[in-house]
């Protein structure tokens, strides 16, 4: 067994991998209506201009922006249970997900909300639409519009960072490479196969959502 | 759009290709090899007292930084301790990180095949952990509860074959996250050795852990990678010299507190010479 | 073993913040001369060029970088070459940074006008001192707040070197969490430390943001 490079022996698991991408797709795919609920209800806050609510959202976002996800991951993950709360793996990765996107989704945001203009606004409370109302159609609507390429990209790059969360054992493509390069100590071509699967994976949301974009934005706004 | 990205990919898989293809073979590696380059790089656990760890001022220490000690004493040369973790071992190895591991590697068949080892040079007992309200007397009541392990440990091999699929098995990068999962009650029992539970009673002397079962007695060897004769006839003498004189009974002792086990002196399947 | 955090603990801590530093400093620098490299090759206007670039971009931006470290790593030892691990994170990490600072200054250098170029060219000057004297010097104002987030990330990209087992400071967390068995307060440590480093980081960049956004409103 010099250093001679055999896939084969890892491609022969084909069927864990697999299952390993379905379980990465699902795990951040749970994650981001967490992420775009989050960063719809602290924007939605932030707008309305409170001290308080303004200065915790802040004080949120840049905690997590300034700590790396790992760190974020054991804190939930091991550190919780001290205080009574156990949190099995995928929830916690999950929540750590969600919680970690949404500290970006709020940034990426509110810049789409403030470019809104006033006019618009105007018009709608002309119109008699309420405050929620005026918020869900006249800003959120247009909002996501403007930034879902950025928003898009954020989502693909958590699908991404789930990969972090093989060290608390959460299911996902990465633990799954761990279990197969224990089994067959091929350390290099193990990890080598499951970096093509994440680029194929990013590749594939990228079209999808590619395609998602062009279904919900397609009505005209002139 | 589509076509530019296909492009892309390929051509990025194409240049990651080319870069792997730019192998040399690995050199045979010999006792004369490592004393003329005057220093003999060991991997030990760093997260496994008293094996292998860090002591309170950052430094690694245990039973089998004593014999590396010893080893690189003997072999005239400085020793180089490289602290990792069980998941990580052979692959350090393998790729010719350091030059052996007195790293806590148990002596079984699966890894005969991956790795060469020497005779044993300390043993210990590798067992199921749980509180002692768990009532486990076999391996199958264990079966519904949340079990960790360090993944590819012992532990891990035994517990896997012993339990039905479909268990739920946690398996860690390394033993400091296990016991972290067991303390913080992340899992309900572990694999583990019979010095975890000594470690953990040293932190936590109101403990409710005890040992629930024993799979099998562990023998630890020195691993070098495969094919290395001359390396691997040089570490057995070494290993019956230690023993001979009494070194090794005194790092048993100074570390589990006990007289050094009866080594066997052949385990099926595992090979203490090159083949 | 011990239950509360001493001076020795504290200097573990710090031990661990400078390797931290030290992979964030020399995977940026030399991240930073890569990703000039590629963002030239990007904007070069030579096809092939462009595409090598391109798409050693796509692969560093579309894989985890955790896998890209794991396989500098394990890939370095398998290639028979010496190196140390430090170095196989530092590598990794470089050509992590070479990718993302390519691509950001990439769109920075063609951000800048087209007619900037056409009339450097017309008054004669060759590409070198096109690009040295008139785009190079707007396209670095505009890139700065997003190459700031960028070391942000590296640094905390850092932290991955825990998994393969490098002692940085993450590492030492998860170290001194089994030594004191009190995980929700060393990980809440390592946090505020990971915080003191990247959020006046974070602060700059903004205030970059702010300071040139405005004379760029001509």
């Amino acid at each position: 067994m010099a250093f001679q490079f055999d896939f084969d022996a890892v491609l022969a698991y084909w069927p864990q991998l697999l299952w390993g991408c379905m379980l990465t797709l699902q795990l951040s795919l749970l994650a981001m209506p967490i992420t775009l609920g989050i960063a719809i209800l602290c924007v939605y806050v932030l707008q309305m201009r409170e001290r308080v609510s303004t200065v915790v959202i802040g004080g949120f976002v840049e905690a997590i922006r300034n700590t790396p996800f790992l760190v974020q991951i054991f804190f939930l993950f091991f550190g919780l249970p001290t205080l009574g709360v156990r949190l099995d793996p995928n929830v916690a990765a999950i929540l750590a997900l969600g919680l970690n996107g949404a500290a970006y989704a709020i940034e990426i945001l509110r810049g789409g909300v403030e470019a809104i203009s006033r006019g618009q606004v105007e018009a709608g409370v002309a119109l008699g639409l309420r405050s929620v109302q005026i918020f869900r159609y006249i800003i959120v609507k247009p909002a996501l519009r403007a930034v879902y390429p950025a928003m898009t990209s954020q989502f693909i790059f958590l699908m991404l960072t789930s990969s972090i969360a093989s060290s608390i054992t959460a299911s996902e493509l990465t633990h799954v490479g761990a279990e197969i390069e224990a089994e067959t100590f091929r350390s290099f071509e193990v990890y080598f196969t499951i970096a093509v699967l994440y680029l194929v994976m990013s590749f594939g949301l990228s079209r999808l959502f590619a395609i998602v974009g062009r279904l919900s934005f397609s009505y005209p706004t002139r | 759009m589509s076509t530019s990205i296909k492009r892309r990919v390929a051509l990025g898989l194409l240049a990651l290709g080319v870069a792997t293809l730019t192998m040399r073979p690995a050199t045979a590696q010999t006792v004369d090899e490592i004393k003329q380059r005057g220093v003999v790089r060991i991997g030990v656990l760093s997260e496994l007292p008293p094996w292998g760890f860090l002591d309170a001022s950052g430094k690694l220490a245990g039973y089998d930084v004593d014999v590396g000690t010893l080893l690189a004493q003997k072999l005239g040369v400085r020793a180089e301790f490289s602290g990792m973790t069980v998941s990580a071992r052979i692959a350090q190895l393998m790729t010719n990180k350091v030059d052996m591991l007195l790293a806590t590697m148990g002596m079984y068949p699966e890894r005969a095949k991956a790795v060469q080892f020497t005779e044993p040079y300390a043993g210990l007992k590798i067992i199921l952990l749980a509180n002692k309200n768990q009532k486990i007397e076999k391996l199958e009541d264990a079966a519904k509860l949340r079990i960790g392990v360090t993944r590819g440990a012992a532990q891990d091999i035994a517990i896997t074959k012993g339990l039905p699929p479909g268990s739920d098995i946690r398996r860690f990068d390394d033993d400091s996250a296990v016991i972290q999962a067991l303390v913080t009650g992340q899992v309900e029992a572990a694999g583990a050795n019979t010095t975890y539970i000594i470690n953990i009673r040293k932190v936590m002397p109101n403990n409710e852990f005890e040992q629930k079962l024993v799979f099998n007695d562990q023998w630890m060897g020195v691993a070098t990678r495969p094919g290395q004769k001359d390396l691997n006839t040089w570490l057995n003498a070494a290993i019956d010299e230690l023993k001979a004189n009494g070194q090794l009974d005194a790092i048993s002792q100074k570390w589990t507190a006990q007289k050094l086990p009866d080594f066997p002196t052949s385990l099926p399947g595992v090979p203490y010479t090159v083949q | 073993m011990i239950t509360s955090l001493g001076p020795v603990q504290y200097l573990l801590l710090l031990q661990g913040l400078l390797w931290t530093l030290a992979l964030s400093s020399v995977g940026f620098l030399c991240g930073g001369i890569g990703g000039f490299g590629i963002a030239l090759a990007r904007s070069s206007g030579l096809r092939w060029l462009e595409s090598l670039a391109s798409a050693f971009i796509e692969v560093f931006r579309g894989t985890p970088l955790l896998l890209q470290l794991f396989i500098v790593y394990y890939g370095v030892g398998l290639l028979n070459i010496d190196m140390s691990p430090w170095l196989a994170v530092a590598v990794a990490l470089m050509l992590h940074a070479s990718a993302f600072l390519g691509e950001i200054w990439r769109g920075s250098i063609q951000s800048v006008p087209l007619g900037q170029t056409e009339a450097a060219t017309a008054l004669g000057l060759h590409y070198a001192d096109r690009m040295r004297y008139v785009v190079l010097p707007q396209a670095v104002k505009v890139s700065i707040p997003a190459t700031i987030g960028f070391l942000v990330q590296l640094v905390k990209g850092t932290s991955l070197a825990a998994i393969v087992n490098f002692t940085e400071l993450s590492r030492t967390g998860t170290l001194l969490s089994n030594l004191t068995y009190r995980p929700l307060m060393i990980y809440a440590i390592v946090g505020a430390i990971y915080f003191v480093v990247c959020w006046p980081l974070s602060w700059f960049g903004r205030a970059m943001e702010r300071r040139f956004t405005p004379a760029d409103r001509t």
